[in-house]
């Protein structure tokens, strides 16, 4: 008998999930959401990394589950970026980041952490967290919802570095 | 009327040359391959002679295997000390990195006082009252310049000493014959006392904690690197010492499994715990840039390294921040199909948790994954390994353990705090929720308590189950979350969602009405506002967290769908009328089935 419960919860949903959607479309929409956030590290990352002197470190982009393992559900375009600290108070940082992004037609959003400073734009949520010892950067997309093999299919690739010039 | 001297902008302060995280990564390599020399010299001790051999032969394979164990030795010793001046190093650029933030903040308001000073002068005429007071005020900011200025000449000298005194540290253990007298100081920690000191506290976190902090970094480095599975998976060990001793686990374990992958004699067991390895290690690299932007440190660390463990599933535990030390912990507790080769997602999500708590606020946060116990985990689409693994979903058995386990790695956490006790929350996400319901009833020491998708815990209350705040996340098309729920089988306890069960429930949205999208609901509360308010519960800003309605089915805030309905439902936005009718009846007798057999709501005791 307890064996139903589980029938009836996950037997089903199991069954049914990732199904339809056009593959190619949902792998145009994925591809977009990545050269959105790859053009954001060419423009105003390199911007407010002028504007505060960082010097870069390292960096690369991957892509992430958005549900669990049997149940992929999409996936989501991760960037990470790691500088040293700014040449100037954490304060300053956050403020020239700001104005950076706002120039840059990114809407601007003060979390609370006073090192921490977000714009959004389209589906990508970019993060400056500035520090003494070094500055981290995020890009981080919304769900993109694909069929689980697509989102398996871009789970699967490797990580690839990204190219500073 | 004198000049106003106004003194020059400072110039900015040198970054560090040597990085606290790349200090770690140095040692960390340093102690893989300690670990690895120890155990060539573990072997060589145990198979020094072959069984059988006597005489001259006897004595000469004594006789050689002595000699190759002492020279060993020499190898090891000379890591130890080597291993103990990263440690130490790291901690110095830690702290070197900590005066920089406050220079580069001093020089930052200096400068902001000297051009405003300047540009008030300039723009204003020059009486003597406001002379005077512009004097004054350069004499002052002067006077800061030439501290400032002193300050920023002191620690470029501190940091330059300290890369002088890693390297001379370095130095004195290069050649052989200062190895052999490391090997023979009588300073060296006795390795084997250390072992007994720590097996007789191991399962104590108190105690264990207590001991450890009475040790030198020499004793404990050595015990670390001694005993690396067991210093990294103990209770009361420190975070960073866990993380130290984990990671050298993992990549020797590594290079022996590869080896003996190489050769043929991987048994069955090996090739999982070498899978999961590899995964871990695959989160780990991709992760070895990350840091703590306010101490430069590796802001991930492996809290919990069982490769083979639960039929080769294994177990892990990782933490984005150091629970030692933040004010605000939280660990998160995965269900059904977890194991380690499900880590990429749920360590995708337990760090989107972190952003999502650390971007409220300015304290110190850390977010840990902990898989520490035999979920369910087979899919049962796949194999009849899987189904009869994933059976156990349905029954409390796993939950109870796994809720003990999960007693005792808090019960840790709590032991080696430092400083004020940090506000720590449990989260359990579907039977995990189960999980960390069984750890709550049995007395769990934890300020928040976060159940989302639940399937039931054990108590018909909150206040039944723990003395700490509990908090639901539960959407209403998420069929999980309806199994404890009125109408539900039951079978894992109590639906926390219910207004009668007293906690705060918390907006998650109530998902996509299409049964295509059942699971996704389920999978969908580390998004848009459920993470919101997980972050919010985590740093412990409850007034911004937003509430719902707990679920009632006669009123009309709380009504919500029960699991035939919601089957009908789904069927009917998800796949049109045509196999309405065959949903309806089939999902119908089934659950009436089950609550003729569990009774609605029905926990098991």
């Amino acid at each position: 008998m307890r064996w139903m419960s589980a029938a009836v919860v996950l037997g089903v949903a199991l069954g049914m999930a990732g199904c339809g959607g056009d593959p190619d479309a949902e792998r145009a929409e994925v591809d977009e959401t990545e050269q959105a956030a790859l053009a954001a590290v060419d423009e105003v990352v390199h911007d407010v990394a002028d504007a505060t002197r960082l010097e870069f470190h390292s960096g690369d982009h991957d892509f992430v589950i958005c549900g669990e393992s049997y149940a992929p559900r999409g996936v989501i375009h991760r960037v990470s970026l790691h500088f040293g600290p700014p040449d100037t108070s954490v304060e300053r940082a956050v403020e020239q980041a700001a104005e950076a992004l706002a120039t840059d037609g990114w809407e601007v959003g003060h979390p609370g952490n006073p090192a921490i400073v977000e714009g959004v734009r389209g589906s990508n949520t970019l993060r400056f967290h500035f520090g003494g010892a070094a500055t981290e950067v995020s890009i981080r997309s919304s769900c993109v919802e694909t069929s689980d093999d697509v989102a398996n299919e871009y789970a699967d690739r490797a990580n690839v570095d990204i190219d500073w010039k | 009327m004198g000049a106003i001297v106004l003194p020059g902008l400072v110039d900015g302060v040198p970054a560090l040359e040597s990085s606290a995280a790349r200090a770690a990564t140095f040692a960390n390599n340093l102690r893989a391959v300690t670990v690895q020399v120890k155990d060539v010299q573990a072997w060589a001790e145990r198979n020094g002679v072959p069984d059988g051999w006597q005489g001259d032969a006897r004595e000469a394979a004594d006789h050689g295997t002595t000699r190759f164990a002492r020279r060993v030795d020499v190898s090891e010793a000379a890591l130890e000390r080597a291993v103990v001046a990263a440690d130490r190093f790291e901690d110095r650029l830690v702290r070197l990195g900590t005066r920089r933030t406050a220079l580069v903040e001093r020089r930052s308001t200096l400068n902001d006082d000297i051009t405003t000073l300047r540009a008030e002068i300039d723009g204003n005429e020059a009486v003597e009252a406001s002379v005077a007071a512009w004097e004054r005020r350069a004499a002052v900011l002067r006077g800061r310049a030439a501290d400032l200025v002193d300050d920023i000449a002191a620690w470029v000298a501190d940091a330059a000493e300290a890369d002088d005194d890693f390297v001379r540290a370095l130095r004195q253990v290069d050649e052989v014959g200062e190895g052999e007298r490391a090997a023979q100081d009588p300073g060296r920690p006795d390795s084997e006392g250390l072992g007994a000191g720590f097996d007789r506290r191991a399962g104590d976190p108190v105690a264990l904690a207590a001991w450890w902090r009475t040790l030198s970094r020499a004793q404990r480095q050595a015990l670390l690197t001694e005993r690396p599975h067991a210093v990294g998976n103990a209770n009361g060990i420190p975070v960073r010492d866990r993380d130290e001793a984990n990671r050298a686990a993992l990549y020797s374990d590594i290079d022996r499994l590869t080896r003996k992958e190489a050769d043929g004699e991987l048994t069955d067991e090996e090739r999982s715990a070498l899978a999961n390895a590899e995964v871990i290690r695959t989160e780990l690299n991709a992760r070895l840039e990350q840091v703590d932007p306010m101490t430069g440190e590796h802001l991930v660390h492996v809290v919990v390294y069982k490769p083979g463990e639960f039929g080769g599933d294994g177990g892990v535990a990782i933490s984005f921040g150091d629970p030692d030390r933040a004010e605000h912990v939280s660990v998160n507790v995965p269900g059904l199909t977890s194991e380690v080769t499900s880590l990429p997602g749920n360590l995708g999500r337990t760090e989107a948790l972190h952003d999502a708590a650390l971007g409220r606020t300015s304290d110190t946060v850390a977010t840990v994954f902990w898989l520490d116990y035999d979920a369910p985990s087979g899919n049962p689409l796949t194999s009849i390994e899987g189904i009869t693994d994933f059976g156990s979903v349905v029954g409390p058995w796993s939950a109870d353990a796994g809720g003990e386990r999960f007693s005792q790695f808090i019960d840790g956490l709590r032991a080696s705090d430092e400083g004020a006790p940090a506000h720590l929350t449990a989260i359990g996400h579907s039977y995990g929720s189960t999980t960390v319901g069984h750890a709550l009833q049995d007395g769990l020491p934890v300020d928040d308590a976060i159940l989302l998708g639940s399937p039931g815990v054990p108590e018909h209350t909150a206040a039944a189950l723990t003395g700490a705040e509990v908090w639901v996340g539960a959407k209403d098309r998420d069929p999980v979350s309806l199994i404890g729920a009125e109408d539900g089988p039951g079978t894992l306890g109590t639906d926390p969602a219910q207004e009668s069960f007293g906690a705060t429930r918390f907006e998650t949205g109530d998902g996509s009405p299409r049964i295509q999208d059942a699971l996704d609901n389920h999978t969908s509360y580390f998004t848009g506002t459920s993470l919101d308010n997980l972050g919010a519960i985590v740093v412990d800003q409850d007034d911004h967290v937003v509430h719902d309605e707990g679920r009632e089915r006669w009123s009309e805030e709380g009504h919500y769908p029960t699991l035939p309905e919601w089957l009908v439902e789904g069927a009917v936005r998800g796949a049109g009328e045509p196999i309405v009718e065959g949903v309806r009846e089939w999902g119908e007798d089934v659950v009436d089935s089950l609550v003729r057999g569990f009774g609605p709501g029905r926990f098991v005791g």
